[in-house]
């Protein structure tokens, strides 16, 4: 019997293999760091893993089940979502769509759950004093993170194998989505207790003792964190779910399925972006955090050692921002009645190039001494003035509200407004958006007579000129468009091949983009295994040349692609 | 999948990945590496005892995050240590009362006492993790400080009486 049977029976079994399989998984883990520990000899800090090394070892394991594990967090958020709007619409194809991405993330599960029990017999094995310190603090948490998972387990298979056994009772089906969301939304949280203590440690004393629980588990890091994990695990889901529908477009053999993967592929691009829009400002929050926490470990992130991978970052999220608009603007072609919008793109890309410009200015130029006598100093007179925050962050808010506008674009090309008040609308819309655009061009200049500490307080004022101008707009379109009539259709499945691999290139840009600043974040703690707490004593307690790192990350990438190709593969072939 | 489909997404796959690890590559390397442990005994000289100071400043310290040597920033995160009046002058003027290695010890192991006017109090205590210097580190980087414009007057024989005299004194603003 597959997922389409209808008996209830069948889920329950099926989740109770679920339940079966982490469990031996944990079993078989336990084992083996027994085993290991008697075979290697106990009271030790640190083992070293020969060639890799076993900083790498943890780093690679780490990353992928990170990268899985997201997967398996974000996409139900999303396909109970699209369920849901499927069910109240009355329209199969969401439900379809649901239904195809739950059966990516199941298939996920198991890898992502073996991942899991080679990296905590390598923490444990490798890492021995570090482990059992963290185990001593936190072997509450850590009971609570495995019932948990059990809980996600049951729920995650009940969702996918009862599909069609409950299709007459879709709320019921799509309230087990929601519990398995809140499982999901309760992992993160408790992995982030781990992560958040080690960046900003609290709750316990100078030797490390433990005074508090609840402050050991609120630390500075942890919600902030949460936040974050939880908006980028829907953007990157929805990144890699878009790649899904690009790679069976690719190779769908009829008009149908063709159509179908495309408006996958749009759905998956369009979580994503939803998710990646307040993604910065979800990061802005933690970075505040951290400077509360510690003020040098904030400055030494954003100025010290890691300035240059800041650069990368600019490099890649611009890479995603124009990657995104340029699948929107090549949407556009398919659109009957978005000729009236093409013209717009070339201001959008003009916006979007020079931002992307100022994003990329290095504050402060690596020179010979010839060089920089010719500059007259270490900053460009002219670029130099684009390299500081005040600029950057000024141009980030305008690069996301250029996507922003290329989604509106989309979104109306297929239609015309019916309301008497359409052109005040319109009006109303630019009126606002020439406001927003000045007020935050206003901050950003005069974000450089200032200190720093002001600056940071008027970026938060930029953010929320941002998210009021969205959200203004986004109501005012909603009222223009309610009635709106139709001027043509969406040609589905009329998409040029490269508008795929734009989709493509976002998932791996987007999962790379995650690998480095995973490594920021972790790095930013330098030697020591929990800041100012726990010193790593480790041979391997240094931080990398940015070569070496980058390559790491890339090979872990590498790692990650090459399973949920493994996935996509079996899901297309419908197996499990 | 078409046929040559998954080569052609594998090889694009490739291609940015590598394109990536190349930026990673040819933007400056910069390998940080733990802080050496440095001896200082009552043997090392005035001379290695400011070289020492100034090292650990740059490396272990992590003071040259905020600080700079000269005033150079518009808007610095913290105050600079040379200039016009530089630390090793002014520090004996900042406290009525108290000597430049006072002034500079209390300074270093509890910034918020004597705050610079314009200045934020950002700075963490040295002696206390993750900065975590030892006794005869912070002699070393006073010595450095007071090299800077001043006569250095600090040794390890001071430290006990730094701490004694130092006890309970609150600073100020």
């Amino acid at each position: 019997m597959t997922s389409e049977g209808s008996a209830l029976g069948y889920p329950f079994l099926k989740a109770l293999k679920g339940v079966v399989k982490i469990l031996a998984i944990l079993a078989i883990s336990y084992l083996a760091i027994y085993l290991l520990n008697a075979l290697l000899g106990d009271g030790v800090d640190y083992r070293n893993l020969p060639i890799l090394g076993s900083r790498n070892l943890i780093w690679l394991v780490a990353q992928v089940h990170l990268l899985l594990g997201a997967f398996l967090l974000g996409v139900p958020m999303f396909a109970v979502t699209v369920e849901l709007i499927g069910w109240k619409k009355g329209d199969g194809r969401f439900d379809r769509l649901a239904h195809d991405f739950t059966r990516l993330f199941t298939l996920t599960g198991t890898i992502a759950a073996i991942l899991g029990g080679i990296l905590l017999v390598s923490l444990f094995i490798l890492y021995p004093g570090f482990s059992g310190y963290m185990r001593s603090i936190y072997s509450p948490t850590w009971h609570l993170y495995i019932g948990l998972v059990l809980g996600e387990v049951i729920s995650m298979y009940l969702y996918y194998y009862s599909w069609k056994a409950l299709e007459g009772r879709k709320g019921m089906h799509i309230l087990l989505g929601i519990i398995l969301n809140l499982f999901g939304i309760a992992i993160v949280f408790v992995t982030d207790i781990w992560v958040a203590f080690m960046m900003t440690p609290g709750g316990v004393d100078e030797k490390g003792n433990l005074v508090s629980m609840w402050d050991a588990i609120n630390t500075y890091a942890w919600m902030p964190l949460n936040i974050h994990r939880l908006i980028a695990n829907v953007a990157f889901g929805g990144s890699i779910a878009a790649a899904y529908g690009a790679y069976r477009f690719l190779s769908a053999g009829d008009d149908e399925r063709r159509a179908y993967y495309d408006w996958m592929g749009y759905i998956g691009n369009f979580i994503a972006m939803v998710g990646l829009i307040p993604l910065p400002f979800a990061g802005y929050l933690l970075a505040m955090e951290i400077y509360a926490f510690n003020e040098q470990m904030g400055i030494s992130m954003m100025g010290g050692t890691f300035s240059w991978l800041w650069f990368m970052q600019a490099v890649i999220i611009g890479a995603i921002f124009l990657a995104a608009n340029y699948y929107l603007w090549t949407a556009m072609e398919k659109i009957e009645g978005a000729e009236r919008y093409r013209g717009y793109r070339k201001y959008l890309l003009l916006v979007i190039v020079v931002c992307y410009g100022v994003w990329l200015t290095p504050h402060s130029l690596v020179a010979t001494v010839e060089e920089a006598r010719a500059l007259g100093g270490a900053f460009h007179p002219v670029l130099g003035v684009f390299g500081v925050m005040a600029a950057k962050i000024t141009a980030v808010f305008f690069l996301i509200m250029a996507t922003f506008l290329s989604f509106m674009l989309y979104r109306r090309s297929d239609k015309r407004p019916t309301v008497s008040w359409a052109g005040k609308g319109n009006l109303l819309q630019v009126l606002l958006l020439i406001l927003s655009a000045g007020a935050i061009i206003f901050l950003g200049v005069y974000g450089y007579f200032v200190p720093a500490a002001v600056r940071i307080r008027m970026s938060m004022a930029q953010v929320v000129i941002v998210f009021i101008f969205m959200v203004l707009f986004l109501i005012i379109e909603y009222f223009l468009y309610r009635n709106a009539e139709a001027v043509g259709r969406i040609r589905w499945g009329d998409m040029p091949g490269r508008s795929q691999y734009a989709l493509i290139f976002l998932a791996i840009t987007f999962t790379w983009l995650m690998g480095l600043m995973g490594y920021i974040r972790s790095g930013i703690r330098k030697f020591w295994h929990i800041y100012g707490v726990m010193p790593d004593r480790s041979p391997q307690a240094y931080l990398p040349a940015h070569g070496v790192s980058t390559f790491i990350i890339s090979i872990a990438i590498l790692i990650f692609f090459l399973l949920i190709s493994l996935v996509f593969w079996m899901a297309r072939e419908g197996r499990h | 999948m078409k046929k040559g489909g998954f080569v052609s997404i594998l090889l694009f796959f490739l291609v940015v990945e590598a394109f990536y690890t190349l930026v990673g590559n040819i933007i400056p390397q910069v390998e940080s590496r733990p802080p050496k442990e440095i001896r200082i005994t009552r043997e090392t000289s005035i001379d290695d005892l400011v070289f020492i100071g100034e090292r650990i400043m740059k490396e272990k310290g992590g003071c040259f995050v905020c600080h700079e040597l000269e005033p150079r920033e518009a808007q610095p995160r913290a105050p600079a240590f040379k200039g016009p009046d530089p630390i090793g002058r002014r520090a004996s003027r900042r406290v009525p009362g108290m000597d430049a290695d006072h002034y500079l010890w209390q300074s270093l192991v509890d910034p918020r006492a004597y705050v610079v006017k314009g200045f934020f109090p950002i700075m963490p205590p040295v002696n206390k993790p993750p900065v975590n210097l030892s006794d005869e580190e912070i002699v070393a980087v006073i010595a450095f400080l007071e090299s800077l414009g001043g006569e250095v007057t600090i040794s390890l024989d001071k430290i006990p009486r730094l701490k004694k005299d130092l006890e309970g004194v609150k600073g100020g603003r």
